[in-house]
Parts: structure tokens; sequence; C-alpha cells
């Protein structure tokens, strides 16, 4: 990752949404035609051996920008979470190929305990672990890289604060620096804008499509009814109280018109 | 005072060393076991610890053993009942529907209750089971000082090695899964040294000043917000000056070692927690980023 990459936000933009036109998503065609990262078969997402979400049938291209929504309580962080291995799948297949180091998940802020007074620099410093060995354990963060880091997200500025003490907008945005620091090639984000007032919301969209885009990251984002994050997105998956999927492909212009699908 | 230690230095050095050690170890460890609110673990395995000790006095007194056997008994007791007591929390970690804290109030109110019964039956030592449970002088040994020191600079060197680790197991348990950080080995490790320390500790200090020295130094220096490195640094060393400072008063008021090593560590932690109310009054806050409220409420 670089900082030469200025994705800032502007959080000091008048309040208009957004602030700026988001660049159209990429073609349908174009996508399709990039490597599939992820293959998703038959997957019955739940806890102890119960299903509540699925079967599901879905696969991910490289560049896709996908949205996962739907109400409270139908299984979207489960689904999440079970694609990520942290929650065993109640049956199906989870095909990744792509290595698990290239892979990022971005939690609500709220999965941090507040208890233990770290600073940003040592939140952000986690995100340099990667692999399995003892060596892995040992990280020695360099304050620059870390920097870099924040830069991009614009919050350089709070390097030395403490994490428990900043708004939950500066906290998801430096959980998003952190995912960063990893140089993913997939970024998962359960609901990054929930506690974010629409400029904030705005900037941070309009901040993932930017690194979707010019870092070529693959997002696969869930939000919450948000006509802004659906229209960053070239593939929605909705989940309805009923636990019935329905993945849409979104239209080269589909900014022009957020909720144009086909 | 100083005459006094100056007189008595040699026969008091063991134990002041070994107290401050202890203390040193035992509130870096604290600092984990307060934030992840598991205070319950320690005094669970303080006195899962001080019963190890007390089957060790009856089977010495009963069997008649003698020598390296007698004294390596108690701590190896104290140390594998905490030791089971701690897998069988990292088991039940894996076990949502069975809940930790009720192992921890079994694993804190059963061996309450044998060391009061066993107490009665080696009645020649029960001066020393009761100086188990609150904490003596006179049972500090030689072996007890490089036990504690071998196990402390464990415990030390562990988290110099990977302190960023066990920080992330314990901040963000989830993403670090996610990364590849086996947090699962991570806290049996830590649940590990709490437990070898704690059964150490309790063997040479007692059960009282034990939990003390590991609970109350933490929660002193979880109130500065002075980022995680220090509060580390702050918690170990608040926890050694505990061990030294209560000891030297137990020397000059003729107290109890153990309730005056927990004296002093609660009002060291009350001076942290003031000390942090203070900083933290005066300290900036983090600049907005965010819109103003108003926008907000718009």
């Amino acid at each position: 990752m670089s900082a030469d990459i200025d994705l800032r936000p502007n959080f000091d933009q008048p309040a208009e949404l957004p602030h700026e036109p988001i660049p159209p998503c990429l073609p349908d065609d174009h996508i399709s035609r990039q490597p599939t990262l992820l293959q998703v078969q038959g997957l019955v997402c739940g806890y102890s051996g119960k299903g509540l979400l699925g079967p599901l049938d879905f696969h991910l291209h490289q560049g896709t920008f996908m949205l996962i929504e739907g109400p409270n309580g139908v299984g979207k962080s489960t689904l999440l979470k079970t694609l990520i291995g942290l929650i065993p799948p109640v049956s199906g297949r989870i095909d990744w190929s792509l290595p698990a180091d290239a892979l990022r998940f971005v939690p609500q802020t709220r999965t941090l305990d507040p208890m233990l007074p770290a600073t940003v620099f040592d939140v952000l410093a986690t995100g340099l672990h990667r692999g399995r060995g003892l060596s892995a354990l040992r990280i020695r963060p360099r304050r620059t890289e870390l920097l870099d880091a924040l830069e991009v997200v614009g919050m350089a500025h709070l390097c030395d604060h403490l994490f428990r003490e900043l708004s939950e907008g500066q906290k998801q945005l430096i959980l998003l620096a952190r995912a960063l620091l990893g140089k993913p090639r997939l970024l998962l984000l359960d609901e990054p804008s929930a506690s974010m007032d629409p400029e904030r919301e705005a900037a941070t969209i309009e901040l993932l499509h930017g690194i979707q885009q010019q870092l070529d990251v693959t997002v696969m984002m869930i939000a919450h009814g948000s006509a802004l994050a659906r229209s960053a997105s070239s593939r929605i998956m909705r989940i309805d109280r009923r636990g019935h999927i329905a993945i849409e492909e979104c239209l080269k212009d589909c900014l022009d018109d957020p909720h144009h699908t086909h | 005072m100083f005459e006094f230690l100056a007189l008595y230095g040699d026969l008091y050095r063991d134990p002041i060393l070994t107290a401050m050690i202890a203390g040193l170890g035992l509130g870096l460890l604290g600092v984990y076991v307060v934030s992840r609110r598991i205070v319950f673990v320690s005094a669970a395995l303080s006195q899962t610890s001080a019963l190890g000790v007390t089957i060790a006095f009856y089977l010495s007194a009963h069997l008649g053993l003698t020598g390296l056997l007698a004294e390596l008994l108690a701590p190896a007791l104290a140390i594998l009942l905490s030791t089971l007591v701690v897998f069988g929390l990292v088991w039940l970690g894996e076990r949502p529907t069975l809940g930790r804290d009720a192992l921890l109030g079994v694993a804190f109110i059963v061996p309450t209750a044998l060391v009061l019964l066993l107490g009665p039956l080696i009645a020649h030592e029960l001066h020393e089971v009761e100086a188990v449970l609150h904490g003596s002088a006179v049972l500090v040994r030689q072996s007890d000082l490089y036990a504690i020191l071998g196990a402390t600079l464990l415990v030390v060197a562990t988290q110099i090695v990977a302190f960023r680790a066990f920080v992330f197991a314990s901040l963000d348990p989830l993403v670090a899964r996610t990364q590849g950080v086996p947090v699962r080995r991570l806290d049996a490790a830590l649940f590990g040294a709490i437990a070898l320390l704690t059964g150490l500790s309790t063997r040479a200090l007692g059960a009282l000043p034990t939990f003390g020295l590991t609970v109350l130094p933490a929660i002193g220096a979880l109130g500065l917000n002075v980022g995680l490195k220090w509060v580390f640094i702050i918690a170990a060393t608040s926890g050694a000056a505990s061990g030294l400072l209560g000891y030297l008063l137990a020397l000059a008021t003729d107290w109890s070692v153990g309730a005056s090593q927990t004296l002093v560590a609660a009002l060291l932690a009350l001076l942290l927690r003031a000390l942090g109310l203070i900083l933290n009054r005066r300290a900036p806050r983090p600049p907005a980023s965010t819109p103003p409220e108003k926008a907000r409420r718009a």
C-alpha cells in the first residue's frame, strides 16, 4: 500500500451527498472475465448444527464490489464469519482461490475490547500479524508504515490517541487502515458505516470505492439498506426476513440510478 | 528501620526479593486478568494452589516425608491443581453452553472448603496452612525465590517476544484468528503462566497477597491513559513495589505480611486511579474529524 495514492476522505466538505460522483461500477462483462476468488456451493450457515441461512450458491470475481444487505438477524454477519472460517458451516462448500493472507476482515468496532487502553498505533500494529509460525508472533511495527496506512484514511493525526476515546466513525476508519496494512486482495467488512452520520458514510463508501478501483481490492461488505453503498456496488446480495436470497448484478451505469438492477 | 534491615538483612533478603519478583510477574499478568474480566480466574487459582499446598502439608505430616521430596511436593501440587483448572477453562472455552464462570465458582468454593476441612487434621502445621492462606515471611525459602525468579523471567521473556500477539488475542480475538494468530494457544500459554506463577507465589507468599498482587496493580495501571506498553510496565512496577513496601510495613508494624502487601497494593492502585483522573482531565481530547453534532441531528 502506498500513501502516494490519495484516497483520503474529506470530512470538511459541505454536507451534500455524495461529495463527488462516484465513478461507475466496472461493467459486468469486465468483472466476469476476472479470476474467481470464491466459489460457494450449497452453503448453509448457522450455529451448533442448526441452519440459519441458506443453502447459498454464489461466486465472487476479482474486482467485484459486493454488497450484502438485509434486515437485522437474518444472518448477514454469520454468513461473513462462516466464509472466513470463524464459524463452521452447517453444510456445503466454500472454496477460496486466494491465500488466507490475502484476505482481511474489518469487524464492527464493538468487537474490540475497550478495557485495554490501546492507542491507535497499538491497534494498527496488529494488522502486521500474518502467517501461522512462531516467527509470525513477533512483529516490529514501524511508525512510518503505520502512518502511511493512517494517511490513506485521513487519520494520521490520531496515531497516538487512545482508540477507545475516538468516535465510532473514526474507529471504523482506523480498522479499515489496519486491514489495508495486510495488502489484501479481498476486504470483508461487517457494516462499516453502521454508526456513521450520512456525511461520513458517503466519504467512507467513496474511500472504499477508491481502494477497490486504485488498489485492485475486491470488496464484500454488509450494509444496512444504504442507497450509497448500493450505488457503489457491482453485485448485491439481498437476504429477506424469511432467509430468501437474491443476487443482483448492477449495470454499468448503476450509479445514475442506484435502484437499477437486472 | 534501616538499622533493623542492616541487622536482619540476610534473614529478610530472600522473602523481600521473592515478594518483589512475584509482584512484578503477577502485576504484569494481572493486566490481562483485569482487562479480560477474568479476575475470578486468579481468585480460583489462588485457592486451588492453596489446596495443593495444604494437601502437601497433610501428606508430608502423615507419610513422614522429608528433604527434597517434601520441599517439592507443595509447589508441585499447587501448580498441578491450578494447571488442571486452567485446562478445564480452555476446554470449556470451546463449549459455551457449560459456562466458565460455573467452573471458576467450583474451583474457588471447593478448594476453600477442603482447606478448612484439612486444616484441623494437620494440627502441627496449622500455622503454616494459615500462612499459606494469608501470607507470611516464614514460608519463603531460597528454593521459592529461585522458582519464582525463573517463572517470572519466563513470563517477561514470553511477553517481550510475543507482546503484540498476546495483546491482539486479548483485544480483538476474532480478527486475530482470521490473520492466523493462534489465539487458543496464546490463551493456553497465558493461563498456564498465570497458573504457574500463582501456584509458586501461593506457596511462597500466601493466597491473599498472590490474588492482591495480581489484581490491584493492574486496576491502578489501567486507570492511566498511557498506552499499552506503559500500562504493563507500570502494573509490574507497582506489583514489585507493593511486595517490597508491604513487607517493610509488616516488619515495622508487626502486621500480617500478606495483609500489608495487599493493603499497599490497594493504596498504590488508588493513587494511580487518582492520578489517572487528574491526567485525563488535562489531556487533550482527540481532534474531531467528524461533521459537527448539529449536522448529524439535521
